[in-house]
Order: structure tokens, then sequence, then C-alpha cells
């Protein structure tokens, strides 16, 4: 079963798209399978998945109602940033 | 007057070019066709001659034989040649008449008609669709009452129009014929044949397409023989620079008196394939020289791919800047070539035929070229030609050869193998038993073999021990097409995952000029948006409530949009009234604080109106807007709308 990463911005179309596509590229370059999609914040905690990579200002308004672990990111774009945290992430699941 | 049919004529030139007597039998088995068809047409074929006082002496068992003298040969094989009457198409007919039209007089319909073989009513029906296709060329026709039809356009538009009907090749022989009745004394004719023996005796210069060269030439000077000339003044739209430019004006210079058509008739000549230009360019490895510039460069991208021995292929890369000096020339000069091949060219070497458009399209702009899809086609043979020949090694055949007869048998076999395929690379000879193991741990593409050897997925040719010509060719066959499906897949490794890379991105791709805005400053980040979302709302992309939403998310979710440096990228839900994908950009020259929750500093907007949320191609916006050198251009007081066009990844 590939492990089903819920990319999440305001509006599960833009931002969280373009984490999802670097977050993919990272998967692919160290030969993981990943399952990813978009979600926004109003619904993603109702989404089935087994993670959430998100901002830090959006990780606040869902911390308590999420039932799965949050992975937060300061800026999507930050390829090193975005490395790191999906790296460190991919580890606990191995 | 006998009129023959196409075998017919073709029996007749048959019979043209015997020296002695040739039988029925003979004649049907060269055309392979029934002795009693030959028979019937040689009756047709007898009137044909007969009309002509020619005797067609028949020698029962001996076979048939012309008996007459060459220069009568001759005026037969011409009356051969004349073309077969066309039935034409409406497309066909109307080129033709635009050809027709150019001719430096009045023409009337009637004259059309007959041209064109139909009716005049037919010419007066589609006539109107030829003053449209006319006024594609700013030509328009001029109807006087009683007397006919002229064409009235610049002197240029008409002889370019000319050039494209001609050069289309479809209609060679209708246009040759028609210039060589209007050349009444024959005159002009001579005149260019002159040119072109002189060319080709003196300077060894060959036109490719010399037939259908001699029309235009022709038709020059027909023109201008009815002083429809270039004015003396006449300004080239682009001030003609060809290194062997200054030659063919020279050598013009006995032919025609007008300086501009002289200069004219050059660039049009420069602008032809001919062999043997290289005497005249020196190509010898001038660095400015653009050719040689875009050649390089051309190759130094395919050795970024693969290593190829340069040494082997120089002959070749001479013969890519010999080729690109004219394909610039026509460029320039807006001389359209038809490349008979482009399609199977974008078949057969589709990967060469991209890449080699790929590569075109990243420098057409520094040096101010548009190549279209003939002239890429071109090039991209020369390509091809390049990378087969520089990567032999890598595209070597492995043969393993089967034998189960003595060694002596094999090794001739083997020796003759080589000796007639030098391209591949021969294992063995080995037993059968021996190839089996060896098939499984080695690397084979092909098993030649004496016996009735069978191997799983890997073809098998069974040959003659002696190897005979029949043998050969069904190998050469084999390799031919393996050899090439090898050179694909080692390009297609080589060139896969580099194109991807290759491929660059503009600004301009993604967002239209009108929707960028420079501003010096803004009183807030809420203004800023909505003066960068002012151009997508004026065009009902979006409603204002998305306008108000992207608002609402950075008040109420925080500035994780900004992500690349000083780059917020905002966009509302599909929901929130958008029509269609669309972008814009504000670039502000004082940056502003943006947002509440965690503000941040931003010069740049760009609204990502995202309607399809399977569309993530404008994501790429923000791959090129990261990139050190546009962010440090973005900062610049100076920014223009075309520096921010023009930025890539």
């Amino acid at each position: 079963m590939k492990h089903k990463i819920q990319t999440v911005c305001g509006f599960g179309c833009g931002s969280s798209l373009m984490l999802k596509m670097n977050v993919e590229a990272i998967a692919k370059k160290h030969g993981i399978e990943i399952d990813a999609f978009c979600g926004d914040v109003g619904t993603c905690c109702s989404n089935e998945c087994d993670v959430i990579f998100i901002s830090k200002e959006l990780a606040e308004r869902i911390a308590e109602r999420t039932k799965v672990p949050l992975v937060v990111f300061n800026n999507f774009m930050d390829k090193k940033e975005v490395e790191e945290k999906s790296l460190a992430y991919f580890e606990t699941i191995k | 007057m006998i009129v023959l049919t196409k075998r017919q004529k073709e029996i007749l030139t048959l019979l043209a070019k015997q020296s002695d007597y040739i039988t029925f039998n003979e004649i049907a088995k060269k055309l392979n066709v029934s002795n009693r068809t030959i028979r019937n047409d040689m009756k047709q074929i007898e009137y044909f001659l007969d009309e002509k006082n020619i005797e067609l002496i028949k020698k029962s068992g001996v076979g048939v034989f012309i008996n007459c003298l060459d220069n009568t040969m001759r005026e037969i094989q011409k009356d051969i040649d004349e073309p077969c009457m066309r039935i034409l198409s409406k497309s066909e007919r109307n080129d033709l008449m635009k050809v027709y039209l150019c001719l430096p007089r009045i023409s009337t319909f009637q004259e059309l008609a007959d041209f064109c073989f139909v009716s005049k009513q037919t010419i007066v029906n589609d006539f109107d669709e030829v003053i449209q296709e006319l006024g594609g060329y700013n030509i328009s026709v001029e109807k006087i009452q009683g007397v006919g039809l002229r064409l009235f356009g610049s002197e240029i538009d008409i002889r370019k129009m000319f050039m494209q009907i001609n050069n289309q090749g479809t209609y060679q022989n209708e246009i040759k014929e028609l210039l060589t009745i209007h050349d009444e004394t024959g005159m002009l004719q001579k005149k260019v044949e002159d040119i072109f023996n002189q060319l080709e005796n003196e300077y060894n210069i060959v036109f490719k397409n010399r037939e259908r060269f001699t029309n235009i030439i022709l038709f020059f000077f027909l023109r201008m023989k009815h002083k429809q000339e270039l004015a003396e003044d006449f300004q080239f739209p682009e001030t003609p620079t060809h290194e062997s430019l200054p030659f063919f004006v020279s050598f013009l210079t006995p032919y025609i008196s007008n300086k501009q058509e002289r200069l004219y008739m050059s660039t049009i000549m420069i602008s032809e394939r001919m062999s043997q230009l290289s005497d005249l360019l020196h190509t010898d490895t001038n660095e400015n020289d653009e050719a040689y510039q875009i050649s390089m460069y051309l190759v130094d991208s395919l050795q970024a791919l693969q290593p190829l021995e340069k040494e082997a292929v120089q002959e070749m890369i001479d013969g890519l800047t010999l080729h690109l000096k004219t394909a610039i020339h026509r460029c320039r000069n807006n001389l359209q070539v038809k490349n008979d091949l482009v399609d199977q060219t974008q078949m057969m070497i589709s990967l060469f035929y991209e890449f080699t458009r790929k590569q075109l399209h990243k420098i057409e702009k520094d040096y101010n070229l548009a190549f279209d899809e003939n002239e890429i086609a071109y090039i991209a043979m020369y390509i091809a030609s390049i990378y087969e020949t520089g990567n032999k090694e890598q595209n070597l055949v492995n043969v393993l050869l089967v034998c189960s007869f003595g060694l002596a048998t094999s090794s001739i076999l083997k020796s003759r193998l080589s000796q007639f395929l030098p391209e591949i690379c021969i294992i063995g000879p080995i037993g059968e038993k021996q190839a089996q193991d060896y098939i499984q741990k080695e690397d084979i593409d092909l098993i030649i073999s004496t016996s009735d050897f069978e191997a799983q997925e890997i073809p098998v040719i069974q040959v003659n021990a002696m190897l005979n010509q029949v043998d050969i060719e069904r190998i050469k066959n084999t390799l031919y097409q393996f050899s090439y499906a090898k050179m694909c897949s080692s390009f297609i490794n080589s060139v896969a995952p580099a194109i991807e890379k290759l491929e660059k991105h503009y600004i301009s791709d993604y967002i239209e000029r009108s929707h960028i805005q420079i501003v010096d400053r803004v009183a807030s980040w809420e203004q800023a948006i909505q003066l960068a979302a002012k151009p997508l709302l004026h065009k009902g992309y979006i409603e204002q409530t998305y306008v108000e939403t992207m608002i609402y998310a950075v008040n109420e979710y925080g500035t994780y949009m900004v992500m690349t440096p000083e780059t917020a990228y905002i966009h509302a839900g599909v929901d929130d009234g958008i029509y269609q994908n669309c972008t814009a950009m504000l670039v502000l020259k004082h940056p502003v604080m943006f947002g509440y929750n965690n503000p941040k500093l931003v010069r740049n907007i760009v609204i990502l109106g995202i309607e399809n949320k399977q569309e993530n191609d404008l994501l790429n916006i923000a791959y090129i807007l990261e990139k050190e050198w546009n962010i440090k251009q973005l900062e610049h007081k100076e920014i223009t709308k075309e520096m921010i066009l023009d930025m890539h990844d």
C-alpha cells in the first residue's frame, strides 16, 4: 500500500499543488513510492490520508482537529527545507 | 494529330534509344505488360510516326526499328516529353491562373480558360477566389473593360508569388511551356542557358534544381523585357549581405544592366541549392560567421549528449555550416524552400527533428532568425547523419556466428561477412551447443547460422556457408533496421533526461503582456492584490468575489503564498468566481509589507487564476521567478515588461 500524503493550502489548487510536485520529485529521486494529493484547509481533516504536509500558519488552524501527523513547512518552494523534512518523514515510515 | 498514351510514349522512348531491332516480346518484358498490349500500342505509334513521315521498319522474327536521322529523333523525343494533358483541380487551376496573370501582358479570361483546360465560364466563376488569393500577396487585379486583366501590385510581390508557386514543383512543366511561348524569339531562353552554362563551365557551379530555377530566371527576364523592373531606388527589405554576393553581382553584369535587378537576382541565386558553392565561400573556420557559430552550437549540444569523434564527422560539420549559410540567407530574405522530405523526416528521424527544432528555437532570437519546418527538416538530416557517423562504435551490431561445419568453412564465412559488412561485430564461429549458452550470458543482436539453429527472442538468419548475394542482401536489410533502432535507443537514452532540462520556459509562455503591470508603489497589500487582478477582472476571467477571497485568504491563512523571495503567488478556490485559467503579475518598485499574520516584504504579486485543478503548468512561473538572475532583475529600478516576459528558467 502506497503512502498517502495530503498537501494542503487554503484552496487545494495552487500552492498545495506546488508542494505536491516538489514532494513527488524528491520521492522519485530517492526511489520512494508515494501517493500525493492536494487538499484545502477547510476539508483536509476529513480526507483520508496517512500524513498532512502543510504550511506553518495553516497547521495552527487544524492541529487540534487532525488525526494524522502533520509535517509543517515555512516555504513550499524552499527545496532544501522540503527535501530535508520530507526525507525525515520518509525515514519514520520505513 | 495522334495523341499517345503514357505507355505508348514509354514504348516510343524505348524505341528511340535502340540502335538495333527489338522484338515485341522484349518490349513487353521491359514494360511489364503482355505482348498483345504492345501489339495494339504499336499500331497507334505507327500512325503517330507516319504523320511525321518517319518509317517504322518491321521485320518478322527480328523486331522493329525506327529508321531516321538523329535530329529527327530528337524532335520525336521533344514531342514525347510534352506533358500529357492534365486534369487540374480547382486549387491547381487557381495557382496556374495566378502564374498566367504574372506574365507582363494583358490577359483575357479566354486565355486563362485555354491554359487551364476548362471553359471560360468556369474561370469566371472561380475568379473571385483567385482575386482573394492574390490579395494575400498584396496584389490586385485591374479589369480593363473590353481588353482584359492586368495585375496591379509591387514588382517584388509579383515575383515572390511567382517563385512560390513555381517552387512548389507541381507546375514546373506547365510554367516552362508558358514562359517558352511568350519568349517568342527564344532570345531570353538562350540568355538563361548562357548564364547557367557559364556558371557551370567556368565556375563549376551547378544548381540542384536547374529546371525549376530556369523558370524563375526566365520569368525575371520576361518581366524586365517588358519594362516591369525593380525601380533604381528600390529598397531591399534588408540589405543583402552574403560573402558570395559580390561574385554573383559582377558575374551578372554583362547580362543585366539594371543594378537593382542584378542585386536581386544574385540574392535569389545564392538562396538556391547549388554545388561547389564552397569554393566561392572559402568556408575556413571564420568564427564571426553566424552559420559557423550556429553549426558549432548544434554540434556542441549534440556532443554534450554523446561524445562524438569530431574528426570522423568534420566533413559533415562543414556541410552543415555550408547549408546553414544558405538557410540563413533564405530565412532573412523570406525565401521559402519546400522540402519534400519534411513529413518523412518528422516521422523517420523524429527524435533528431525534435532535438534540432528545440535547439534552434533557443538561439533563433539571438540571431534574429526563424526557421520553418522545411529548413528544420534539412538541418535535422545533417544532425542525424553527424550523430550516426560520429557514434558508430556505440551502435555496432553484435552478430553471433553459429556453425555446425568444420572450422575451415566457417572461417571463410566469417571473413566474407566482415568483408561485405564491415559495420558489424562478429563473434564466433561457435558450435550450436556453445551458442545456446553464449546467448544467455552475452548481449547479441543477431545470429547468423549455417544450420537451422533456433534461439528465443533473437532473430536468426540462416545462410549458405559460401554466403551468396541473396544472403548478404537479407543480412543487410535486417542490419539496417537494427542499427537504426539501436541508434535511436542510444539517442533517447542520452537525450531524454537532457531534453526535459533543455526545454526553457519563459514568462511570456504563461503571462500575457497586457496582464503585467509595473507601478512605483501601493498604499497597502490589499490594494496591490486588487490592482494586480484588475486586468483579469476587466476581461471577465474572474469575478470580484475571487479578488475578495484572495485577500481573505492572506488575512486568514497567513503568508505561506510568498514562496519565492519577495514574490507572492495568490489564488482563490475553483468555485470562488473564476471562469478560466488566467494569470497576472504586478511588480512594485517599492515593496510592500504583505499580510498581517506573519507579514513578509513583497515586491511581486502573481495572480494564479486556477480554474482547472489538473492544470499545473502555471506553476512553472514560480520555478522561473525563483532563479537568482530573475530575482535580481525584478529589483532593477528600470524594469520593463519586456524584461519580465523574457525571463526564463
